[in-house]
């Protein structure tokens, strides 16, 4: 399997990787999310690479945290080895949050441990 | 420097502790209950809960440099042990990137970005010259990502080949990713470089006390006396695991709390209490003893406790799918460890055999391991040189019970072009290379002509983790909803069964209803599919072999190279049962004969019996820890699911073409029990007894007037609806090449399905 183990190549922040057995991994890329500016939604992409042909849905579930709205869409997997995704955050004002996102196939069996589980800072200023 | 705000800061402080935890090193209970109650700070509280546990702080300057001070921590070690500790960095300029921890004189056993040839990891690294000199070794367990934040916790873990008091130097350096980057230099290097050409004594030095460890030999003992290997778990008064997890090497796996041991073999503890536990798979009741080791003490006694010895009524174990590499739990995954750790953890759960399927990740470095024979072999270390320098010099020992373990390598199409048609498991081989392959994408992109390649070589041939993908949103079974088909489940089965080149099956992993269903409206219309237990260790279960499992009557037990094909042949003409190992169905029979296939005259009344033994614990467990699962899995085969109220009993039900006609309640104390149904058949049927989520037998198939089973239109034509299913989910990831072929085979099966929805004499 070329590229199983390896970092996923990509310019989003966050990266995703279903691996030939349907386990769903997350991981931060280098790619930095940056201050958001409150008020408005602001896009974090995410880079989805499926090596099992898991399609279905994939949810991103977070507990809520005061002080920052997160719209999770629920993407439907195509079955294709790469896909685009993201999901969108919004401050009303400035705030610094500890954001932990879960990612799910749900056709799938989960995660893999908590490798499916990421936690991500957010700052507005 | 501005103060971190409390929620990130609070957030970081718990997942730190949280690993702590599962390392093994948990800090105290009021600690973390504490830590639980502050749910948005204040900072200060959380900074100064956790401050004592503090081995190291790290300031982080504006240019990514790093001062390392010594924090309040007391810097207690163990001989030949990990211990793991708290790391606070401060980070005000908020730079984020990824820190690194060094040691002095050891440039590191995870080095993963330097130009060393390959990557290096723990369970099969090769890093001896780099590590024996060194009396000790540290690595960050957290992913050590800054996250910008102005302060925040991660976890090292400190490895100590000594006792005694010795000095020491911790350092930190930041890789930052932004940096442009360096063709020669790995990220993190430029920082250290900058921090070197400063006057500034950038590392902690650090006085540890390391506490002396002794070897003890742990004698396992089976109930009559023999030597035997088993899984031993030890923890010491605080809750910590030893050998740590923070690291270990093969046959120890970081991702078990226990390790595999045989009589006479050693684990490494200093002066102490401890609660050590063994057992040797769900045969054997959990025995757990309180040791003090002392001066003096150079053994403890483990005897095993079996409640249920299937082989002793003629039923042998096996796991039909377990792999040496390839999930994310092992760290060099294309790799993997070899037979010897694997034959370890197959006798360490008593399992009789262990058909370990090379795939994908690891399909190039383990296929070497393929004989085509069953093989038993010592459970030496395999790499004892790693393990010397590492400080543990036990010698693998031979047990009176190894001749009734084995392995055998063999297939499971996974992360091959066709594994969207479900991953296939060949079991039997004799050659695992697809005609005119020279690589894995060579093979087909849909599974028929495998399983018909297989087949062609007397191979079993089935699906594995079955009802991946299968669910349809109930918890009836059997239900009617055609699923999507959208996983890696027993997708492709339902065209390879009708066209004769699907054999089996395999769960006991997920909620029965997604696994059984399929299976069910298989035998519905007239074939006999067979359904086996397995683990898919490590990827769906990290617990060890045998968590599903399979049981088979044979007329002696499987061994030599043969042993395998023995088991294989009793599978497919005789009695078996499949489950969680903790609930066991003996001679089960249809007016006392056990036969698979049985012809009566006519339709009516019969006696099913069989014996029956299942153990619980007298108690329910207590709730787990929130965030932690009840047992193996969340929807997982467990007798305990099975549990009625919180009493001790569980249901066991009389299942006739597909549905529970009959039940009765089964006392789980570990006692055989004859049991007995009187049941009219008003046609030919599929006859079994279950107890689920925890053990289910084969059929046996009772045809009526020489009529074959065919029960249940509706299961025809689900299966009909799945073929169209499969197809819409599928058929985009067949070659264009393959797709008339897999388009003409799927017509295949829908007009035989057509055929026996026809035959049928019910609904059903």
């Amino acid at each position: 399997m070329n590229g199983c183990c390896g970092p996923v190549d990509t310019t989003a922040p966050i990266a995703v990787t279903i691996n030939p057995e349907a386990r769903v991994n997350v991981a931060r890329t280098a790619t930095r999310l940056g201050v958001l500016a409150p008020g408005d939604w602001h896009p974090v992409d995410v880079t989805i690479v499926n090596d099992g042909y898991v399609t279905g849905p994939l949810t991103i579930e977070s507990a809520p945290v005061p002080g920052v709205e997160l719209d999770l869409p629920v993407h439907v997997l195509t079955g294709e080895p790469r896909q685009d995704g993201g999901f969108r955050v919004r401050f009303d004002a400035p705030a610094t949050v500890d954001v932990t996102l879960t990612f799910r196939a749900l056709a799938a069996l989960g995660g893999l441990a908590q490798h499916s589980t990421i936690s991500l800072l957010l700052r507005s200023s | 420097m501005s103060e971190p705000a409390a929620q990130p800061l609070l957030a970081s402080a718990t997942r730190a502790v949280h690993q702590l935890r599962d390392l093994g090193d948990p800090l105290p209970a009021d600690v973390t209950a504490r830590l639980a109650e502050l749910t948005a700070g204040p900072a200060a509280e959380i900074e100064a809960l956790l401050r004592p546990y503090v081995l190291v702080e790290v300031g982080v300057d504006e240019h990514a440099g790093t001062v390392t001070r010594p924090g309040a921590a007391p810097p207690r070690l163990v001989q030949h042990g990990w211990t793991s500790f708290l790391v606070r960095v401060a980070n005000p300029h908020r730079i984020e990137g990824r820190l690194n921890g060094t040691t002095s004189g050891v440039y590191g056993v995870i080095d993963h970005r330097s130009h060393s040839a390959r990557i290096a990891l723990p369970d099969t690294v090769d890093s001896v010259p780099r590590i024996k000199d060194a009396w000790l070794q540290t690595r960050l367990a957290t992913s050590g990502e800054l996250s910008g934040l102005e302060a925040e916790y991660h976890v090292i873990s400190a490895y100590s080949r000594d006792g005694g008091r010795r000095s020491a130097e911790l350092a930190f350096t930041l890789a930052v990713e932004d940096r442009p980057p360096s063709l020669t230099r790995p990220p993190g290097n430029r920082a250290a470089i900058e921090m070197m050409m400063t006057a500034t004594e950038y590392g902690a030095t650090i006085e540890f006390e390391s506490r002396p460890a002794r070897e003890i030999r742990l004698d396992v003992r089976e109930p009559d006396g023999a030597s035997s290997m088993a899984a031993v778990t030890v923890r010491d008064a605080h809750g910590r695991s030893y050998p740590s997890t923070a690291m270990r090497l093969a046959p120890d796996m970081f991702f078990h709390e226990h390790v595999y041991r045989a009589t006479g073999e050693v684990v490494v503890l200093p002066d102490g209490e401890y609660e050590i536990s063994v057992r040797r798979g769900p045969e054997y009741r959990p025995v757990t003893r309180d040791v003090r080791v002392e001066p003096g003490t150079d053994a403890v006694e483990l005897r095993l406790d079996r409640w249920v010895d299937p082989a002793a009524h003629g039923y042998y174990s096996g796991d039909p799918h377990i792999h040496a590499g390839g999930c994310s739990h092992y760290n060099v995954p294309s790799e993997g460890v070899t037979p010897e750790t694997m034959i370890r953890h197959v006798r360490g759960e008593g399992l009789w055999l262990g058909s370990v399927l090379t795939w994908g990740p690891c399909y190039y470095h383990q296929k070497q391991f393929f004989s085509g024979e069953s093989i038993s072999p010592p459970a030496l270390l395999e790499n004892e040189a790693m393990q010397q320098a590492q400080g543990m010099t036990w010698s693998p020992r031979p047990t009176d019970r190894d001749d009734e373990s084995a392995l055998r390598y063999d297939v499971e199409v996974s992360g091959f072009p066709s594994s969207h048609s479900g991953h296939v498991i060949l079991l039997g081989l004799t050659d695992q290379d697809y005609p005119g392959t020279q690589l894995i994408e060579d093979w087909p992109s849909w599974n028929l002509p495998i399983m018909r390649w297989g087949r062609a070589q007397g191979a079993l041939t089935g699906y594995a983790h079955c009802g991946l993908g299968l669910a349809a949103g109930t918890d009836e079974l059997p239900n009617h909803v055609v699923p999507g088909f959208q996983s890696i489940g027993s997708n492709e089965i339902v065209v390879d069964v009708p066209l004769g080149a699907a054999d089996f099956q395999a769960g006991a992993e997920l909620a029965p209803a997604a696994e059984l269903n399929i299976w069910y409206h298989l035998l519905n219309v007239g074939y006999s599919t067979l359904m086996l237990g397995e683990t898919d260790y490590p990827c769906i279960y990290d617990d060890g072999p045998g968590v599903g499992r399979t049981y088979v009557r044979l007329p002696s037990p499987p061994r030599g190279p043969r042993a395998l094909e023995a088991w294989l042949d009793g599978l497919r003409d005789g009695a078996s049962y499949f489950g969680d190992g903790r609930s066991h169905v003996f001679d089960f029979a249809v007016d006392g004969d056990t036969a698979r296939d049985q012809r009566v005259a006519e339709p009516g009344p019969v006696r099913v019996t069989a014996t029956v033994a299942a153990w619980l614990p007298e108690t329910p467990p207590l709730p787990p820890e929130p965030g932690r699962p009840a047992y193996s899995a969340p929807v997982g085969w467990h007798l305990e699911r099975a549990r009625i109220g919180g009493g001790r009993e569980v249901l066991l039900e009389l299942v006739v073409n597909g549905y529970a006609v009959a039940s009765q309640r089964v006392l789980a104390d570990g006692a055989e029990r004859e049991v007995a149904f009187d049941v009219t058949l008003e046609r030919s049927s599929w006859v079994a007894l279950r107890i689920l989520p925890s053990v289910h037998t084969q059929p046996i198939f009772v045809e009526a007037g020489g009529r074959p089973i065919r029960a249940s239109k509706r299961s025809a034509q689900w299966l009909h609806d799945s073929v169209d299913a499969l197809w819409t989910a599928k058929s985009g990831f067949i070659r264009a090449g393959e797709r008339d072929g897999a388009r003409a085979a799927y017509d295949q099966a829908q007009a035989i399905y057509q055929g026996r929805r026809d035959e049928s004499e019910v609904d059903g």
